[in-house]
């Protein structure tokens, strides 16, 4: 034991001699028109619908940048947990050299913009994050997308199959609530903005074609957990609901939902070629345009395009938002709403279009400045070519719609 | 005589096990060098498997990840890993040496972290930052102590299992973790952020560099406790024999309820350096694992501080070296790391099996037994 | 007709060598002794023929085929049976279900009555073995054996349990057996049984096989040699000095076991210095309870224990009173000058007055302190020089710790008085020294764990170190279990010596002969009560076995 501890105490000694010769880990400045190294930080790995759809948005943009703007194969750090070992992979994506540094999860984000401070060389883009607007540092970058928008269009098509389904007579009689509505759906994961304006704007979509429907939404309080997932499903079709969306990353709903015969809108993935049966739409965020905007700003020495407050908000326009429908004349209507959108004369939180308690909104002050302080402050509700909407992630790129509209029922808390 | 026939029809297995006695030390060092060595190996064969072509890119990678000195940062994270895994196998050691199975540790570092998180969160931004760490470090302390001492009461007075127990308490801290994020988070996101105030100072561009200083303390301290103090005396007394502890006059009620005092301080310690010091952010699984793999080095070193100290460290290598080796090889750190972090105790827990048992085969034919028996 | 061969048996646990090459048979229909001491391997050689353990090397015949036996089962096949020392049966079942566990074919109670009165068994088929003596069990744990079709059976140290009424109708039993044709194999080391059942005695000595006699030619003292290899002396010394009058008395005591069963009921008895008083009766009849009471170990007690310190005319100290508490007991008149004789009255005097007055011994007791223990605690009672050396069947169960070294071990006694928290090694060093030196303790260093120890080496230990704190009563039990001849009679030696010195003994022994031989007085236990205190030397072995059953 004695001759143990010896040999402990010289590697411990000999650790401690050597630390005094290390230094610290020093950002590579970045000269424009040079190849741009990039790094991107995911909270899983492409298990995760929602990661995949950042890793394989990633493999595209470099393919479309090329070589000369992209310097080698972007890293990537997957299975990176929303605490500091994030704050440690963005160390160590500076320390291999990337002057631009990506992260994917919401949680990821005091750790990112720590990091942010520490390397003020390197830019670093957080998605889905909400703390760009109000924090001030110039190399930290929020950026979302519209999401609502295709969120809406992908339940409008499903809004179209319910229709049909109805006039087929497909319905049974637990698919209908005491006043004779249509149950509908929804597995989200937390209960917050991000979350629930997922939810409303599809709610909507679907509201649009069949004006008779309520949603049931229950939370499974993790971003992946297919178990949880597959439960939550299970929940919803036992209360009768007869067509499902979720605001989650696994396979866990669709695949209950296929083998139950209940059609299901997917988020971020097609789920066709897994359940030909039951697969609807899908809506998801193209991340790719972003990243483009991002590596060709720094390329050419310029301001990200596009950009309000270092928030990015990718739209229709931009194809940062994409959604698909199975049945293609389906998709073709859609088609109009989406042309609609894009040119204001349609809005997803039309006030008309629901009501909060039994009213419709006239003013509505939403958390946008994140300050960490949960005071809601800014005024969301607007007035623009005589329709008053609530004007959605225009203020900032993140969601901060968090309004419980009528006709949605919460089963769980989300907490 | 049918039932004879019967009988040999009957399969079995060609080998039996033995228990070893009196393996010399040396032997048993040999075969624990060569267990770790051979978990490296087999960590780098996965890898190479997984991602064919990696093996040697695995091996620098890990290399890299552990002992790049051109970071500091990077190589003091390795050692707050070694420092907060030697903390938990050290503070769990007391309660083990009396044979008091307390697998809590996980809820009991928890617990720390939620009151240290709490009290860092809502602290008036006035006071001083030392005031509040000192705040957090004693409502931690006590949180822990209040965690083990429950299990330790009911232990002590109505004789409950002590490892269901604790076990239990892990969940409970975990639900109540989680219930505490949702109160404060008032916008639903789960994501408590980075703390404002309470947290340790950067020495060394990390903010973890005290808890080393912690750690060196504390493994002293224990060293000189479980040794020579009357207490650790008492500790490994009631350990060994009820019976002698019973003859001696020792309350061995008391000495479980103060170990598990001291257990439980140290654990809510312990949470409180994660909080303020590692992560300075908070959440219902920041001690992701670490109380269990506590729990098994002290079992692994045997409770004793030096060989704790060595299983901590290679644990703390293996967890940090895979994690970076693996987005080298494009796989998922958390999930490749856990599989080579398994990797690694089940050989060690394979070598100890060894070292005190050996698979012996059934002799078969005479001339063999002759054999043998030249060989005896 | 050659019944059993064993050949070239050799089996090893780790290092140790359990038994080494052994060679020897049995015959058809005898009653076959293995005589050795304990850790000789007697036990390990038989339980290789009953299937317990698989031989290293060696072959076993069995009616002159070899033999491979895997299991008790296969054991079973080849007609062997084992009685072992500690009984495997259920103690929630009847006699009868016992005997049908695991059997193929029915049975009925006039089936185990028949075999009951053919051999002449005492077994109530309907009985529940929670409710069977000791004696009792063994005879269910035979006739299990019987019913599997046993012709050779083995019976580990039998008698050890047993009174001695018992064990005569054991070896009625065994005789009848014989008769029928059964071959019997007895374990033990007990040299007058050997004698009154064997034909012949195999003799093992530290795993090694030695010879094989006839019991008709050959006596005790010549199977003692060969057991122990060397000329042994068998004399018990007992010195026959006055007694130094009462030290304890136990009046109207009662007590609960620790499962909270009536264990002691309303006794009371003296024990007198430099007297040895021996507790003979069946295992389990309170003697554990009895120790523990008086050393305050069991709390659920009632009656009486009152402890006379024999302190008139010695010095007060601060030992175990403080200045308040002389104070207090001056005033009752228990003190006197050494220097006018006169009787003092302190509680005029400053604390300081006190102090220099106790340290410079000019303070003495005027009588005898009477201590009532049932006030105090353990560590109370230990401190006023009562010592407890209790060896249960584990032997290191209590009073000392096997992973210890053997400082560790003396330290058990004394660790509290460290400074500052911590321990202080320096005094319990000198101590096992000492002990290691006088008593011829054999080991390696002071540093060695002490559970790697021989038996008799560890006793000697505990022994060592309860007789170093010059006990005024000191209560041992079993002190020689599991020792060889030498070391026991060394302990029976250490304990005379002690006598000697005026200390009051209460020794719980199992062997009756060795009590007769050692103890001034035997007090003996039954079921809780006292059924008699008798002067050994003036009783005959039968009379007290009739006394342990009694009551």
């Amino acid at each position: 034991m004695k001759k143990l501890s010896r040999i402990f105490l010289a590697v411990l000694s000999g650790a401690m001699m050597s630390l005094a010769g290390c230094s610290e880990v020093k950002a590579k400045v970045y000269e424009k028109g040079k190849p741009v190294k990039i790094g991107l930080i995911c909270l899983h790995d492409n298990q995760s619908t929602y990661d995949k759809n950042f890793i394989d948005a990633m493999g595209e943009a470099a393919k479309n940048l090329g070589a000369s703007k992209v310097d080698g194969e972007p890293i990537i750090k997957t299975g990176i947990g929303e605490d500091n070992n994030c704050y440690n992979a963005a160390r160590d994506l500076v320390k291999q050299g990337c002057n631009v540094i990506f992260a994917d999860s919401f949680g990821h984000e005091s750790f990112m913009l720590k990091a942010a401070k520490k390397w003020p060389e390197v830019t670093f883009c957080h998605a889905t994050g909400t703390q760009a607007k109000t924090a001030n540092v110039s190399n930290y970058h929020n950026a979302f997308a519209s999401i609502y928008e295709g969120r809406y269009l992908a339940g409008y098509a499903a809004g179209l199959r319910l229709a049909a389904m109805s006039a087929n007579g497909e319905l049974k009689a637990e698919n209908f609530d005491k006043d004779g509505n249509i149950k509908l759906g929804y597995i989200g994961a937390f209960q917050y903005a991000e979350v629930i304006s997922g939810y409303t704007s599809w709610y909507l979509g679907v509201k649009e074609v069949v004006p008779n429907v309520v949603m049931d939404v229950t939370f499974t309080k993790s971003w992946y957990d297919p178990v949880a997932e597959e439960a939550g499903a299970t929940t919803l079709i036992d209360r009768g609901a007869a067509l499902i969306s979720q605001h989650a990353d696994s396979m866990g709903a669709p695949g209950k939902c296929e083998v139950a015969g209940v059609p299901n809108v997917s988020y971020n993935i097609s789920t066709n070629a897994d359940c030909p049966k039951t697969y609807t739409a899908f809506s998801k965020i193209n991340w790719a345009p972003y990243y483009e905007a991002v590596i060709n700003s720094l390329f050419e020495g310029k301001p990200i395009a596009g950009e309000v407050n270092n928030n990015f908000t990718g739209t229709l326009d931009t194809d940062s938002v994409q959604y698909d429908a199975k049945d293609q004349n389906a998709k073709v209507a859609c088609e109009v709403i989406k042309a609609e959108l894009e040119a204001g004369t349609r809005k997803v939180f039309d006030c008309s279009k629901f009501t909060v308690e039994g009213e419709h909104l006239t003013s509505y002050l939403a958390d946008v400045d994140d300050f960490g302080d949960f005071v809601k402050e800014t005024e969301a509700i607007k007035t623009e070519g005589g329709i008053t909407f609530f004007d959605e992630s225009a203020l900032r790129s993140a969601p901060y719609f968090d309004i419980a509209i009528d006709g949605i029922t919460t089963l769980n808390s989300g907490f | 005589m049918e039932r004879v026939k019967e009988e040999k029809k009957k399969f079995k297995w060609p080998f039996y096990i033995t228990k070893k006695i009196g393996l010399p030390k040396w032997k048993y060092w040999l075969i624990r060098v060569g267990g770790i060595l051979l978990a490296f190996l087999v960590a780098g064969i996965t890898c190479a498997i997984l991602k064919p072509g990696t093996f040697g890119l695995f091996y620098s990678e890990m290399f890299r990840g552990c002992f790049d000195f051109s970071d500091i940062s990077s190589v003091i994270d390795l050692f707050v890993e070694f420092s907060l895994l030697l903390l938990i196998a050290l503070a769990l050691t007391p309660a083990f040496k009396m044979k008091f199975w307390n697998i809590g540790a996980e809820g009991q570092i928890l617990i720390g972290c939620l009151i240290s998180a709490w009290i860092a969160r809502f602290a008036p931004s006035e006071w001083p930052n030392f005031l509040i760490l000192l705040c957090c470090g004693i409502g931690s302390v006590v949180a822990g102590m209040i965690w083990s001492v429950i299990p330790a009461l009911f232990k002590a007075f109505f004789n409950t299992n002590e490892t269901l127990f604790t076990l239990m308490m892990n969940y409970i801290a975990k639900i109540l973790s989680a219930l505490a994020i949702s109160l404060w988070i008032k916008n639903g996101s789960q994501s408590f952020g980075v703390l404002t105030q309470g947290t340790f100072p950067e020495i060394m561009q990390n903010s973890g560099t005290l808890v080393i200083v912690f750690a060196i303390v504390a493994f002293v301290m224990l060293y000189f406790y479980l040794k020579n103090s009357i207490h650790g005396y008492e500790i490994s007394v009631v350990g060994e024999s009820l019976n002698t502890a019973r003859y001696v006059g020792i309350d061995v009620k008391k000495v479980i309820i103060r170990t598990m005092i001291f257990t439980g301080s140290l654990m809510g310690f312990i949470g409180f350096l994660i909080v303020c010091g590692v992560h300075q952010s908070f959440n219902d699984s920041i001690v992701a694992g670490k109380g269990f793999t506590g729990v098994l080095i002290a079992w692994l070193g045997h409770f004793e501080p030096f060989e704790i100290a060595l299983f901590s460290f290679l644990s703390a290598v293996f967890e940090q070296g895979t994690t970076t080796a693996a987005s080298a090889v494009n796989m998922s750190s958390h999930q490749f790391s856990s599989i080579c972090t398994g990797i690694f105790f089940f050989i060690i827990i394979a070598c100890e099996f060894f070292s005190s048992y050996q698979i012996k085969m059934h002799k078969k034919e005479k001339e063999e037994e002759v054999k043998d028996d030249v060989s005896n | 007709m050659e019944k059993i061969r064993f050949e070239n048996i050799t089996k090893t646990f780790g290092s140790t060598v359990a038994n080494n090459d052994i060679s020897f048979s049995i015959e058809a229909g005898e009653v076959f002794c293995i005589l050795g001491e304990n850790g000789s391997g007697k036990t390990t050689l038989l339980n290789v023929l009953a299937g317990i353990y698989k031989q290293d090397a060696g072959r076993v015949f069995i009616d002159g085929k070899e033999v491979n036996i895997e299991s008790p089962k296969d054991a079973y096949k080849y007609k062997i049976g084992m009685v072992h020392q500690h009984f495997k049966l259920v103690e929630v079942f009847t006699a009868l279900e016992n005997i049908l566990l695991g059997l193929k074919q029915k049975l009925t109670e006039k089936d185990v009555i028949e075999i009951c009165d053919k051999y002449g068994f005492k077994l109530d088929p309907k009985k529940y073995v929670y409710d069977m003596s000791i004696s009792e069990k063994q005879t269910l744990e035979i006739v299990k054996t019987l019913f599997r079709g046993v012709d050779t059976l083995i019976l580990d140290e039998p008698t050890a349990v047993l009174t001695p009424q018992e064990i005569t109708h054991l070896f009625e039993i065994i005789r009848n057996m014989k008769k029928d044709g059964k071959t019997i194999i007895i374990i033990t080391h007990k040299l007058n049984e050997v004698m009154e059942i064997s034909d012949r005695i195999a003799i093992l000595r530290k795993g090694e096989y030695i010879v094989t006699v006839d019991t008709a030619l050959t006596n005790e003292r010549r199977l003692a040699d060969l057991m122990v290899g060397h000329k042994t002396d068998l004399n018990i010394k007992r010195s026959e000095i006055p007694n130094t009058g009462v030290r304890l008395s136990i009046k109207n005591l009662s007590a609960l076991d620790i499962d909270g069963n009536k264990a002691l009921e309303d006794i009371s008895f003296d024990v007198y210095g430099s007297e040895i008083l021996g507790v003979a009766g069946i295992s389990g009849s309170g003697q554990r309870e009895l120790l523990e009471t008086i050393a305050g170990l069991n709390k659920e007690t009632k009656g009486s224990i009152i402890f006379t310190n024999p302190k008139k005319d010695k010095p007060v100290t601060f030992y175990h009173k403080n200045v308040n508490q002389i104070k207090e007991l001056s005033k009752e008149g228990k003190f006197y000058y050494a220097d006018t004789k006169e009787k003092c009255d302190l509680t005029n005097k400053t604390n300081k007055e006190i102090t220099d007055l106790v340290n410079a011994e000019k303070i003495l007791f005027y009588e005898d302190e009477i201590i009532d223990l049932k006030d105090k605690k353990p560590l109370e009672i230990r401190d006023l020089g009562i010592k407890l050396s209790f060896v249960p069947e584990d032997r290191l169960g209590m009073g000392l710790v096997g992973n210890m070294d053997l400082t560790d071990n003396m330290m058990l006694r004394s660790y509290r008085k460290g400074k500052q928290g911590f321990v202080d090694r320096e005094k319990p060093h000198e101590l096992a020294e000492k002990i290691v030196q006088e008593l011829d303790v054999k080991t390696p260093s002071l540093n060695t764990e002490v559970r790697k120890l021989s038996g008799g080496n560890i006793q000697k230990i505990l022994v060592g170190r309860e007789l170093s704190s010059r006990p005024k009563i000191l209560m041992t039990a079993y002190p020689v279990r599991g020792l060889d001849i030498n070391s026991s009679y060394l302990i029976y030696k250490l304990l005379d010596e002690q006598k000697v010195k005026g200390t009051a003994i209460i020794f719980v022994g199992e062997d009756l002969d060795v009590l007769m031989d050692l103890c001034d007085r035997l007090l003996i236990l039954s079921n809780g009560h006292i059924t008699g205190i008798v002067d050994p030397r003036k009783i005959t072995k039968d009379e007290i076995g009739l006394l342990m059953t009694q009551g």
